[in-house]
């Protein structure tokens, strides 16, 4: 037996207004129902575990603050979590290349690399199956961002749009080009090892 | 040539034509194409094998164990306590007090710059004109033969120099 979406939509719908006049389980009915998708969302955007828990738990601490804000008739929970925890996200990367910024650009002088591995080639090096992650981290976060949400999350180009707050057109064209570039990215490792990665999981 | 062609157009617009993102006509093209040149149909495969992989790869990246989301709870659950607490506390009261006087202060400075000139009657547009000049003590130069020099200063009104010096004050009559 399935269940629709408009049935899902309802109970979402009525565990809110239960959260809203005070029920804790509520709460935790709705943390439980959304936490790993969005968990995996700021992970797949980040490649980092602590700061994945953190814009989990301030996304979540926002949005039951201000649950009593949600339109249902506007847009899904699910799409209102999400372009919380991607605006969070972003903010995140912005802080991030401010902080690692290459102090030598200021001055004009090239640093001499380290004669160790390059970290890129020993993330390569480590494990095959962490070569998507590398091409995704290689991604602009604007095509990483389309690419995780549509085939990450499963989510329509609609609500990809949504979340990214672009038209539907970009957003669609953000998917393909990322496409495009995760492809060119991945040649050299071959597309023969990704099928054998997806055998192995 | 033309094979070469074709097989260029698929690889440009295989994406979108993968994705159902292409007009009627340009996905008829390239059906025809994948169905007649074998590169264009191993591009196809490629592109779909790539599709399929991602969609099953990339929902298992970063997948959150059982622990990792109690953990997160957990902690969510202490930061809704801690930000539903009301102020009441004597720190909480004082923070919030001290924070009110030094905006308050700062208010009350903004006022005085802004209010204690003009009470003080300094306006910077009436300092800006020019006033006029004070009368002139002349002597008059005395001789012995002037007896009717009445050994007095005379008091000679010079004439306002700003109304004299501006160009289209120049012909008017001089202010009495």
């Amino acid at each position: 037996m399935t269940i629709s979406r408009a049935q899902v939509n309802a109970e979402i719908d009525a565990t809110i207004a239960r959260a809203l006049h005070g029920d804790q389980s509520a709460y935790a009915a709705l943390y439980d129902q959304f936490a790993a998708g969005l968990y995996r969302l700021c992970y797949s955007l980040l490649m980092n575990e602590q700061d994945a828990e953190d814009i989990l738990q301030e996304s979540f601490l926002y949005a039951f603050k201000n649950l009593h804000r949600y339109d249902s008739r506007k847009s899904t929970l699910k799409t209102w979590l999400y372009t919380i925890a991607v605006s969070r996200c972003r903010n995140t990367y912005r802080r991030k290349r401010f902080l690692t910024v290459d102090i030598s650009q200021w001055f004009g002088a090239e640093l001499k690399a380290p004669p160790a591995e390059a970290p890129e080639a020993a993330v390569i090096r480590r494990d095959a199956s962490d070569s998507i992650t590398r091409a995704l981290g290689e991604l602009s976060p604007r095509l990483r961002e389309a690419i995780v949400l549509r085939y990450g999350q499963g989510m329509t180009y609609r609500e990809i749009a949504e979340v990214m707050g672009c038209p539907q057109k970009t957003a669609e064209s953000r998917v393909r080009l990322g496409h495009q570039r995760l492809r060119q990215s991945l040649q050299p490792v071959g597309l023969g090892l990704l099928e054998e990665l997806l055998r192995v999981h | 040539m033309l094979i070469r062609f074709k097989y260029q157009y698929c690889k440009v617009h295989m994406a979108r034509f993968v994705a159902g993102d292409l007009s009627v006509a340009a996905r008829r093209r390239i059906a025809r194409y994948i169905d007649e040149c074998p590169d264009c149909y191993r591009e196809y495969m490629r592109h779909r094998a790539f599709d399929h992989n991602l969609s099953c790869k990339l929902p298992t990246l970063g997948r959150p164990s059982k622990q990792q989301l109690d953990g997160m709870w957990t902690a969510l659950q202490g930061e809704l306590v801690a930000s539903a607490k009301p102020i009441n506390t004597l720190g909480d009261f004082a923070r919030s007090s001290s924070l009110r006087f030094s905006y308050g202060l700062a208010a009350v400075a903004i006022c005085l710059a802004v209010l204690l000139p003009i009470a003080l009657g300094y306006h910077a547009s009436v300092a800006s004109v020019g006033l006029l000049p004070a009368p002139r003590l002349v002597s008059l130069a005395r001789t012995p033969s002037s007896d009717n020099f009445n050994r007095s200063a005379a008091i000679v009104a010079t004439p306002p120099r700003a109304y004299v010096s501006h160009p289209q004050l120049q012909n008017t009559p001089e202010p009495r």
